[in-house]
């Protein structure tokens, strides 16, 4: 065979420190879906109280993003409230966006799940009010 | 599934790494003309066709895993739409397919009975190989952290795929070559002799232009994936990488011994001259690669690893140096600067030891005079650290949570502290971390009756209110702020904030960085309407001059523009949401003294806070000095790095 390693005295070696970095390796697992792209800056930012209710809800990460699999949406409650196109911008791949009906006043929750060009995913989420004498039902 | 992730991964790695290495290797030592070197190559070949196939198999291995992970559902790992969509619309899929191809086409090389038999075709032939080698292994950075990189993730990937292809050619030679050792070494082995000693010099050389390369482009990717000490030693992305380089300084060593002891004595004409060397070369080579295919798991583990730029760094230390510190400290500059000489003196020393004759007195010199410059310098450098006194804050420097923790401020503190935080905003604060207030707010300060807030205030409360101390430390700096701008001064961060005119959509401070001046007028009526006229009659000309004026009442009513009267007519944005926040923000930065009714801020296109108007009440000063401090921003270089924008 061409290895000249196998069968040899000197292969005791391996198959101990294989075990040992598969061990380390299990041992140190990050759990759940960590961030690598993260979110930079937002529009409504977090926590913020607007009395005109935005258009559209826009998202800036660090890094690019892969359109196929970033996806957000907006709740309120348990209603998903956005338009369902949300998309990455044409322009700057780092901004992802989707369009809003006009809002009612109350809390809506953003939440995202993106691909950054890593090949990794992050996800989160914040919050926002619209308050005031917005949006007539 | 990350275990899988990561095994795959090792194995796409480690497979390609000695597929390439085998073939630089194969280039290296030229066409063999005895019996054994033949045999050799032969077996070389075979390697390189298991490694080709390897790398195929774990390429299938990683695609699938990838497709699970998207598609968050194991059984799509065999559904050919999931598997497509990945491929087609992935920066992921397109390298996958890339790789994968060069793979294909060197697999067909390898597999098909080419028979090139002119010493010319049969290194075109290796050539070839090796290039394709490298370049399936080079391609792959682009999919990875470095492609990632911004503003230039192509300079990255590029940077990151040379550090790859040098990783490759020296340690994937490892494994052919102390195979080739081996059979050089053995008795019947002795007509490889000289090929072997011939490959194994070059490889040497080769192996030391690597590690320049290797080591160069580490330190950068290290640079931009790290980004500094914090990251490093507190975040597991980083203490991956110190592991790393632990493995690797073990390596090195057993290269420099190979270098500078074993192939020297490799050289010989008899029979046996250089046998055992050869042997023991083998040894240690061999150890050099498990080490080399250790440190690859380890590089395979990072891949999958958020990099440390993007993670919040856990301090493990208690201590740590600031310079800052030494600020209070009589004698203390002083001390660090003798320091730093002697640290410069034992660079000295060592750089003597290296060129001149008297190596040891040298060595002792210098390490006489590091341990003195450590004595000398570091105790005045040393404050007290925590966990999280390199976390940034959670919660954006923005109005909103300055404005929120304010609020917080007034309600839990001023039972303590005074009402306009003197006392919590001094020289200290200023010096600590955002992160130190933090685990001050969270746990207390032992010792004094400072008290924590961890059980009662959450996270987000505990950042606003870290956020709250350090724009009130920022507007006791910006106290001798004037109205005219001085380069040298220290820079003061412009707190963001976001506002909105009318039934139009919100804008932040953020979104004019980099591209407008902007002067912020807080004004009350009726005391300022003749500086806002003034200001709209010229807004023509601000504009002109790279300038935006965003006008924000202090008190704030539904008919604000109204009352602002209609001529001269404003351009202008007169905020009406988000006033009350952006007011008690920046009436922090107002004046040491007083509460003045009209106040402009300049803010520079980094986003700091630059000059401070207060025209006397009554009073409207001409707007020549407002002109001339832009046009002296106009001209100034950029100089300062815009404050970080992470959001974390
Ligand atoms: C029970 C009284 C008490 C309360 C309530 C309290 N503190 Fe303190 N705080 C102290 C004492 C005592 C010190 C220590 C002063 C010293 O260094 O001697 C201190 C120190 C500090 C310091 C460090 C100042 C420096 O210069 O070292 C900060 C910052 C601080 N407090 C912030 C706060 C904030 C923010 C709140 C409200 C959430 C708060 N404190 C509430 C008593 C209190
Ligand atoms: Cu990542």
């Amino acid at each position: 065979m061409v290895m000249a390693a196998r069968g040899r005295p000197s292969s005791e070696i391996p198959p101990r420190l294989a075990l040992c970095i598969g061990l380390l390796v299990l041992a140190a697992l990050p759990a759940g879906v960590e961030a690598h792209a993260v979110l930079v800056r937002s529009a409504p930012e977090a926590r913020a109280s607007v009395r005109v209710p935005p258009r559209r809800a826009q998202l800036w990460f660090s890094e690019r993003l892969e359109p196929a699999y970033s996806t957000m949406s907006v709740w309120n409650d348990r209603t998903k409230v956005d338009s369902g196109d949300a998309e990455v911008s044409r322009e700057d791949a780092r901004q992802l966006s989707v369009a809003l009906p006009p809002l009612d006043r109350g809390v809506y929750v953003v939440k995202y799940h993106v691909l950054s060009v890593d090949g990794h995913v992050a996800e989160g989420g914040y919050s926002f009010t619209v308050k005031g004498e917005a949006g007539r039902k | 599934m990350t275990a899988l992730a990561l095994l795959v991964r090792w194995a796409h790695l480690a497979s390609s790494v000695v597929l390439a290495g085998t073939f630089v290797l194969l280039l290296l030592a030229g066409r063999a003309a005895r019996p054994t070197a033949q045999r050799w190559e032969r077996d070389a070949l075979a390697l390189a066709r298991i490694c080709v196939l390897a790398a195929l198999v774990a390429g299938l291995g990683a695609l699938a895993v990838q497709t699970a992970l998207l598609e968050g559902r194991a059984q799509a790992a065999l559904d050919p739409q999931a598997i497509g969509r990945v491929l087609g619309a992935t920066r992921f899929g397109s390298v996958w397919i890339v790789r994968q191809g060069l793979l294909a086409l060197l697999a067909a090389f390898l597999l098909l009975p080419v028979s090139a038999v002119s010493g010319a075709d049969h290194m075109a032939l290796r050539l070839h190989c090796a290039l394709l080698g490298v370049l399936a292994l080079g391609v792959t950075s682009w999919a990875g952290h470095a492609g990632a990189v911004e503003p230039a993730p192509l300079l990255a990937a590029h940077v990151d795929g040379l550090h790859l292809v040098a990783v490759a050619a020296w340690i994937g030679g490892l494994l052919p070559l102390a195979r080739l050792l081996g059979m050089a070494g053995r008795a019947e082995g002795a007509d490889a002799r000289p090929f072997a000693v011939l490959a194994a010099r070059r490889f040497s050389a080769l192996a030391l232009a690597c590690v320049i390369v290797i080591v160069a482009t580490g330190a950068w990717n290290a640079w931009n994936q790290v980004g500094g000490i914090p990251a490093l030693v507190g975040t597991p992305y980083g203490r991956l990488l110190i592991l790393k380089l632990a493995l690797l300084g073990p390596i090195l060593l057993l290269a420099a011994i190979n270098r500078r002891r074993l192939i020297p004595a490799l050289a010989g004409d008899a029979e046996t001259v250089g046998r055992p060397a050869m042997l023991r070369l083998r040894a240690s080579v061999r150890i050099e690669m498990l080490l080399a295919l250790a440190m690859l798991a380890l590089v395979a583990w990072m891949a999958v690893t958020p990099p440390g730029r993007h993670v919040q760094p856990t301090w493990p230390f208690a201590v740590r140096l600031s310079w800052e510190a030494t600020a209070s400290l009589p004698g203390a500059r002083l001390r660090v600067l003798i320091g730093g000489l002697l640290l410069l003196l034992g660079g000295l020393a060592v750089a003597a030891g290296m060129l001149g004759a008297r190596r040891r007195a040298a060595l002792a010199t210098a390490a006489g005079a590091v341990t003195f410059a450590a004595i000398a310098a570091v105790p005045p450098l040393v404050v007290d650290a925590y966990p999280t006194t390199y976390r940034g804050s959670s919660v954006p420097y923005h109005a909103l949570s300055i404005a929120t923790g304010a609020d917080l401020y007034a309600r839990a503190c001023v039972s303590c502290h005074e009402a306009r935080a003197h006392d919590v905003t001094g020289a200290n604060v200023a010096r600590h971390t955002a992160g130190d207030l933090f685990w001050w707010l969270t746990h207390g300060i032992p010792g004094t009756r400072m008290p924590g807030f961890g059980a009662r205030l959450s996270e987000e409360a505990r950042w606003d209110l870290v956020n709250f101390l350090r724009a009130s430390s920022a507007a006791e700096q910006a106290g001798t702020l004037g109205p005219v701008v001085d380069p040298s001064r220290a820079r003061i961060v412009a707190p963001d904030f976001s506002y909105a005119v009318g039934p139009s959509p919100a804008h932040s401070l953020r979104e004019l960085r980099g591209r407008r001046l902007v002067l912020l007028v807080l004004f009350t009526l009726p005391e300022s309407r003749p500086r806002i006229a003034q200001i709209a009659r010229a807004y023509e000309a601000l504009v002109v001059m790279g300038a935006e004026v965003i006008a924000v009442p202090m008190r704030p009513t539904r008919d604000i523009i109204k009352r602002l009267g209609a001529d001269p007519r404003i351009f202008f944005p007169v905020v009406t949401e988000g006033a009350p926040e952006i007011v008690r923000t920046y009436g922090l930065f107002r004046s040491a003294d007083g509460r003045p009714p009209h106040v402009e801020f300049l803010i520079d296109r980094e986003g700091y806070l630059r000059a401070r108007l207060t025209p006397a009440p009554g009073s409207t000063p001409g707007l020549s000095p407002l002109l001339a401090e832009l046009q002296r921003l106009n001209e100034e270089p950029q100089t300062a790095a815009p404050p970080d924008e992470h959001v974390h």
